[in-house]
């Protein structure tokens, strides 16, 4: 019997039919830097939800690795707590079956005799647990530690092979196109890519997956979905809460742009502007997705780069006096960092040439929304006066990915009174509405597809380094030459006014 | 159905003319400013007065939530005038998580017939379909009476959901409802609650020979135990231990030889593709009501392979979990997994989410119709 990692598609006669047909093989997933927040919040709830789905095998074992001295049992009732709180499912009957797979390791990263030691532990638990060998390691540490873990990894001779180690990447992969890339040379240096899951979570959610779906599943969008019908497109990612706690890792990891645009938005943007993938495979995705992320490029105008910047100060949110980026808890008060981005990018390719991309992100904005827009040219000729009809509205098709899912399409229509008069008419369908059901958590998602070796919604090596390329101009503008101002926000407004002015040709952003 | 949480009425039930039924519910949408009628399928749904009055009502509701369609109860009348129809139009919306109503809302028709009408009943039903759309049919009863209106709906519907935990004389409805549903054709397709009821047991079954070690164990197996809940005033009901036999069998290719009955046992002869024997048992232990007709434990083992094969399945005392204990090698495995007490509406929702026939489910069908051949 070899050990192997591919999801068994089933020897066992008893599966077809079965939600999952494919069942991971058992595997001992090691976690590093398992006493933090990640692991509590996310990891463990995410794995108990998809064991009590009955979607991992009972040999599944997790071992938590971090420098605090906890015991096996401290560890579990820890992550029991997580479980608890977190968790989709109920705390059941099946804890205690499930904690008796989760164990600790006290180890240092920086400390290659640590790593060895780990390799002996993962060897006793294949035989009183019957993992066979296969192993899955996962990097929830601070990103200065991912470097490190893969070098002692390599060094320890726990990288094994395609079919029986994998290895998951957390976010943020790099802090600009160069670290990006050394860090793919670590990786490659000990692992295959084939082995290797970059993370981005807003590819779990099931909203995204949908856009692929919308645009692929359905044929009248596609003769549309180019730069003779399409005006411009806006992306959207709102958020009403602040830095919170994390004011010193924020600032650390350069605000807005690297913690939203450079992951999450841009990733929406690919998914909204790429070509039709051949199949719907992890190769064959990530290279259309690759292929757009490398026609993008950050608009040019004539004062420089179209983008803007921003910070917020305090105001109000729901009826809520709240505090100025500055004034947050743990937040050096002259600190530049941008809680805020806008900026216009352009494709080039035949498709898109031409049409603006508009993204936008911040803390604090006035809702918590996130969607892509697509805005249609106007009607060529405009068959009634505009004195009857109005104002004529362009048709806009919304794909809205939270909170409220769904998608919205605004024609006009004709008033019923004797005149022409137009009145502009939105066209709702919401997924919750008529789909409802209880979503899994992005992380679930992606711990499944990562246990079956499925790497489609996870990001390539050439992909992270691509989406890097696209805000290397900005983050040299800003960060480098310390060019181009901060402008400031009141907290609870839709961000500077500044970020109109990136708006051209009677353009305006979209009153969400 | 009103006071269900999940929706809000629009317009509450009001009597009409079985013609003026799509007039009614038109004045209904143009009173509504911002209510949007949408539909993804038609649902019908039978029950006989006999049963508790106001489940359908609230099932509707909750299916309303998460599908907005057309429904129409089909309510058999068991007083009243002889040969009668009425009919009554209501709409209800879903109510958001905040609290507002949701803008996308459900039709709700109503047909009480008695007599002839109600063996007729599918034409008048035929009529109030929202065109291209696809028909379930919800049959919340046993099949034995006005199985007339049963055999003339299937004309109009796509797919018809049973639940077989309702049927009366069980050994017969089963032979006549597998007759029926295997005898379809290839557009219109089956499904029985008491199926998606087995869901947890088939997945945990599945589990259990997941290993490439335990998958051998298959081809070995020849003694398998099937027990079922009986509870005293409730009628004896083994159609899921049936369910979950047929499926059992027909992924492993058994035939059906013998049945014999004795008392609350059923002992089954079967026999894989190279001619060797499986002995099955299928037989009733008392317990809790609630448990009544569901499958309590199952036993999978191998004379040949000893230990090595043996798989316990068992609900413990509550019908939440299930404990599993299987032999891997030396050692041996206990797991104990929770399972969901999927409600009505659970259940139902899963049942009409596709109107797809399922293989898995008709070759389970094909088993138990064979073994019903054998009584
Ligand atoms: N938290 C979230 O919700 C979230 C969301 C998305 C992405 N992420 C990403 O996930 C990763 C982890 O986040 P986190 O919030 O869980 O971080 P965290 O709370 O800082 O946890 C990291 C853990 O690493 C351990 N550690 C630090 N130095 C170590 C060393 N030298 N040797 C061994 N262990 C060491 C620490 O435990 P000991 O002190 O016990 O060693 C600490 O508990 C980050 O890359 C973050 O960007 C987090």
């Amino acid at each position: 019997m070899t050990a192997s990692l591919t999801g068994r598609l089933s020897a066992n006669p008893l599966r077809q039919g079965l939600r999952l047909e494919r069942t991971p093989k058992p595997a001992i997933l090691t976690i590093f830097g398992a006493s933090g927040d990640l692991t509590v919040r996310k990891l463990i709830p995410a794995l108990y939800d998809l064991a009590r789905d009955r979607r991992l095998p009972p040999e599944f074992t997790v071992v938590g690795y971090a420098r605090r001295p906890y015991s096996h049992e401290e560890f579990r009732n820890m992550m029991k707590e997580g479980v608890a709180k977190y968790s989709r499912s109920k705390l059941g009957n099946l804890w205690e079956s499930f904690s008796k797979g989760i164990y600790y390791f006290q180890g240092d990263l920086d400390n290659l005799q640590n790593f060895k030691d780990l390799g002996e532990f993962l060897k006793t638990l294949d035989s009183e647990r019957g993992t066979l060998g296969n192993r899955a390691f996962y990097m929830a540490t601070a990103p200065s530690f991912f470097a490190p873990i893969i070098e002692n990894l390599g060094a320890a001779g726990l990288a094994g092979d395609v079919r029986n180690t994998r290895l998951v990447i957390e976010k943020p992969f790099g802090h600009d196109l160069r670290s990006a890339q050394d860090l793919n040379k670590v990786v490659q240096q000990v692992f295959h890519e084939k082995q290797v899951y970059r993370i981005d979570h807003y590819l779990g959610k099931e909203t995204v997956q949908n856009i692929l779906v919308f645009r692929f599943a359905n044929s009248i969008w596609e003769p549309l979905w180019n730069n003779r019908y399409v005006d411009h497109v806006q992306i959207t990612v709102a958020e009403t809460v602040g830095v919170e706690n994390r004011g010193p890792y924020y600032d650390e990891a350069g605000g807005a742009l690297r913690d939203m645009i450079q992951n999450h938005l841009v990733q929406l943007l690919a998914l909204t502007a790429m070509e039709p993938p051949s199949a719907f495979e992890a190769d064959t995705v990530r290279d259309e997705k690759v292929k757009v992320l490398r026609a993008i490029q950050v608009g040019q105008g004539p004062n420089g780069l179209e983008a803007v910047r921003a910070q917020y100060t305090n105001g109000w949110i729901s009826g809520e006096p709240v505090p100025a980026y500055r004034d947050e808890p743990r937040v050096n008060p002259d600190v530049q960092t941008a809680s805020y981005i806008a900026a216009k990018f352009m494709i080039n390719n035949w498709r898109w040439n031409g049409v603006p991309f508009f993204l936008r992100t911040g803390k604090r904005l006035a809702k918590r929304v996130s969607e892509i827009a697509l805005q249609f040219r106007e009607v060529p000729h405009l068959l009634f006066p505009s004195s009857s009809a109005g104002q004529l509205n362009p048709n806009m098709l919304v794909l809205r990915i939270q909170p409220d899912e769904g998608i919205s399409l605004r024609f006009e229509a004709k008033r019923p009174v004797a005149d022409i008069a137009m009145r502009s008419v939105n066209m709702d369908f919401h997924y919750g509405g008529t789909f409802e059901v209880a979503s899994p958590e992005a992380y679930e998602r992606l711990l499944l597809d990562f246990l079956l070796g499925d790497q489609t919604l996870f990001t390539r090596a050439d992909e992270v380094e691509a989406a890097w390329k696209i805000v290397t101009p900005l983050i040299e503008r800003w960060e480098i030459q310390k060019a181009g101002n901060l402008n400031y926000y009141d907290a609870g407004s839709w961000g500077p006014s500044a970020a109109s002015k990136l708006m051209d040709n009677g353009r305006r952003w979209r009153r969400l | 159905m009103t006071e269900n949480a999940s929706v809000v009425a629009i317009a509450e039930p009001s009597r009409v003319q079985v013609s003026q039924i799509d007039k009614q519910l038109k004045t209904i949408w143009s009173s509504q400013e911002g209510a949007t009628r949408a539909s993804t399928f038609n649902l019908l749904v039978y029950e006989s007065e006999l049963q508790d009055p106001n489940s359908i009502g609230e099932a509707i509701g909750a299916i309303a939530v998460q599908h907005p369609c057309r429904a129409i109860a089909l309510l058999a009348s068991t007083d009243g005038p002889k040969d009668n129809l009425e009919a009554y139009v209501a709409a209800y919306c879903p109510v958001s998580e905040g609290g507002g109503r949701e803008s996308i809302c459900c039709e709700y028709i109503t047909l009480r017939a008695s007599g002839k009408a109600l063996d007729e009943l599918d034409t008048t039903a035929a009529a109030l379909l929202l065109p291209e759309l696809e028909t379930f049919l919800w049959w919340k009863g046993p099949l034995n009476i006005h199985l007339e209106l049963f055999t003339n709906l299937q004309h109009i519907v796509d797919r018809t959901v049973v639940d077989s935990s309702l049927f009366e004389e069980p050994e017969k409805a089963l032979e006549s409802y597998t007759s029926l549903a295997l005898g379809q054709e290839k557009n219109r397709s089956f499904g029985d609650l008491n199926w998606s009821r087995l869901t947890p047991w088939r997945e945990e079954t599945a589990v259990a020979f997941d290993s490439e070690s335990r998958a051998a164990c298959l081809g070995a197996l020849d003694r398998v135990i099937i027990e079922y809940g009986q509870s005293e005033g409730i009628p004896l009901n083994p159609c899921q231990a049936y369910l979950f036999l047929g499926w059992l069998a027909s992924r492993l290719g058994w035939q059906p030889l013998s049945l014999h009955n004795k008392d609350l046992t059923k002992q089954i002869i079967m026999r894989d593709s190279t001619q060797r024997p499986i002995q099955v048992t299928v037989r009733a232990v008392a317990g809790e009501a609630h448990l009544a007709g569901q499958i309590t434990s199952v036993g999978l083992r191998s004379e040949e392979m000893g230990a090595a094969c043996s798989t316990v399945l068992c609900s413990s005392d509550s019908s939440s979990c299930i404990r599993m204990q299987m032999n891997m090698g030396e050692a041996t495995l206990s797991l104990v997994s929770d399972i969901d007490t999927l409600t009505t509406e659970q259940l139902l929702s899963e049942a009409l989410r596709t109107p797809d026939r399922d293989p898995i489910y008709e070759e389970s069908l094909e088993v138990i119709h064979d073994l019903m051949q054998l009584k």
